[in-house]
């Protein structure tokens, strides 16, 4: 009974968006003294539902967080902060007041305390809802946790390292973005891609680093004006290197060339893509079956 | 007697092309040029072709571009030369990848080919290799 009436009583929550739901729980964090828990279980619990029914639906959420990720945390300024940028303004401020008076005793105790653990809740929940469905899309969000245990936060790079600089790229210049691999080697971070817009061919490299190992490869993709353009492309090869593999409706002929692999795709027309430098067969094969469209 | 002459020669020149061509072949590979190509196009205006270039090296390389470009008639007369340098943009520094063109001009209504030389240097191999472009008819 007291569920249905919990129900009822949060019933305009579920018609909300949920992008709506979202920006109810971050007006809640921002303002701790406006407190009204039992509605922001149920928008947690409303999130987690549409997470399950649609995981899909989160995509976006999994570039969000690997955005926020990039750019807030994996640069050098981003050692030692904390979670949300907010912490980090409240840290900073209590910092200040810390050194004006570290006598000054903290305001509504109470009430910090037992909002704190209702957040906390709440982000632990949320935090797992969204870290299963973006480690079904491809982060290795497992893989970055363990590394959170060491005294000081640094990234190291995962297994399935997974770009939406990449996908965006692609977009941008106009390129199916679908094609963009999307798993890539561990060990190996992507440096600044190159865009060349030529007269008669525009072309993208995204180079891949692995410093410990002192390996590179790249994949580069190429738009050219005309199938005779493209037919004008050489690759250099080792004779009866040539092999071919399939994934997908894509046919790569990967041949080796003194100690590099090259796997390389065309529709004939005007498309091209290639995946080449220091890789194994099975880990070039794995970047293939990444590709989608 | 002579077919057995005739056949013999056959059989040897057939297994000789056999051998030569994987051996030819050899060459395709290298170890700093992944893929390169050039080929030699019409502009807008009379008298006016550009060399369409690319080479992408099998790493960071430390300079790669074009090596050398040279234009012939259709007669074979070498009518242009230079030699690519990071000043007039046919090479480039620290990277894998350089491509672009490269615009000049020639007699309207003559017929042209170019040869182009690419190449991808690390700093202890440097590799080339040597495109030729189709015939084609200069502009009026």
């Amino acid at each position: 009974m007291a569920k249905e009436n919990h129900a009822e009583k949060f019933a305009y929550l579920d018609q909300l968006s949920t992008e709506e739901l979202e920006e109810i729980i971050r007006a809640h964090m921002d303002s701790p003294e406006n407190q009204n828990e039992e509605a922001i279980f149920h928008v947690l619990e409303v999130l987690n539902k549409r997470a399950k029914e649609d995981p899909d639906g989160i995509q976006f959420e999994k570039e969000r967080v690997w955005h926020d990720i990039q750019t807030i945390y994996n640069v050098p300024e981003g050692a030692g902060r904390s979670l949300y940028p907010v912490d980090d303004e409240e840290s900073g401020e209590r910092s200040e007041e810390n050194a004006r008076s570290t006598s000054k005793a903290p305001a509504k105790k109470g009430v910090r305390w037992r909002w704190g653990l209702g957040v906390a809740a709440a982000a632990i929940l949320l935090f797992s809802c969204l870290m299963v469905g973006a480690q079904a899309v491809g982060i290795d969000v497992f893989g970055f946790l363990a590394r959170w245990t060491a005294d000081t936060f640094h990234f190291v790079p995962a297994t399935n390292q997974f770009y939406p600089e990449a996908r965006d790229t692609f977009a941008q210049n106009h390129f199916p973005k679908e094609q963009a691999p999307q798993w890539y080697p561990e060990g190996f971070v992507m440096d600044e891609p190159k865009v060349k817009d030529e007269e008669l061919f525009t072309t993208m490299v995204f180079p891949f680093f692995n410093a410990s190992e002192g390996r590179f490869f790249f994949v580069q993709a190429w738009r050219y004006s005309s199938p005779e353009e493209l037919a004008a492309c050489n690759y250099q090869w080792e004779p009866g290197s040539q092999e071919e593999y399939t994934s997908g409706n894509k046919t790569f002929v990967i041949v080796e060339n003194e100690g590099h692999i090259t796997a390389t795709w065309s529709d004939q027309e005007r498309y091209v893509l290639s995946i080449a430098g220091d890789l194994s067969l099975p880990d070039t094969e794995k970047i293939i079956d990444s590709i989608g469209g | 007697m002579k077919r057995m002459v005739a056949l013999t020669l056959a059989i040897f020149m057939v297994l000789s092309c056999g051998l030569c061509i994987p051996a030819s072949a050899q060459t395709d590979a290298s170890y700093t040029i992944c893929s390169s190509s050039a080929t030699l196009n019409k502009g807008d205006e009379p008298g006016e072709l550009f060399i369409s270039y690319s080479v992408t090296a099998n790493m960071q390389a430390a300079s790669l571009g074009v090596k050398t470009l040279k234009i012939y008639t259709d007669t074979g007369k070498l009518v242009k030369s230079l030699s690519g340098t990071t000043s007039n943009g046919l090479v480039e520094v620290d990277s894998v990848f350089h491509g672009g063109s490269y615009h000049f001009y020639v007699t309207p209504g003559q017929y042209y080919y170019a040869e182009v030389t690419v190449f991808a240097a690390t700093n202890t191999v440097s590799d080339s290799y040597t495109h030729l472009t189709d015939t084609i008819r200069a502009p009026y």
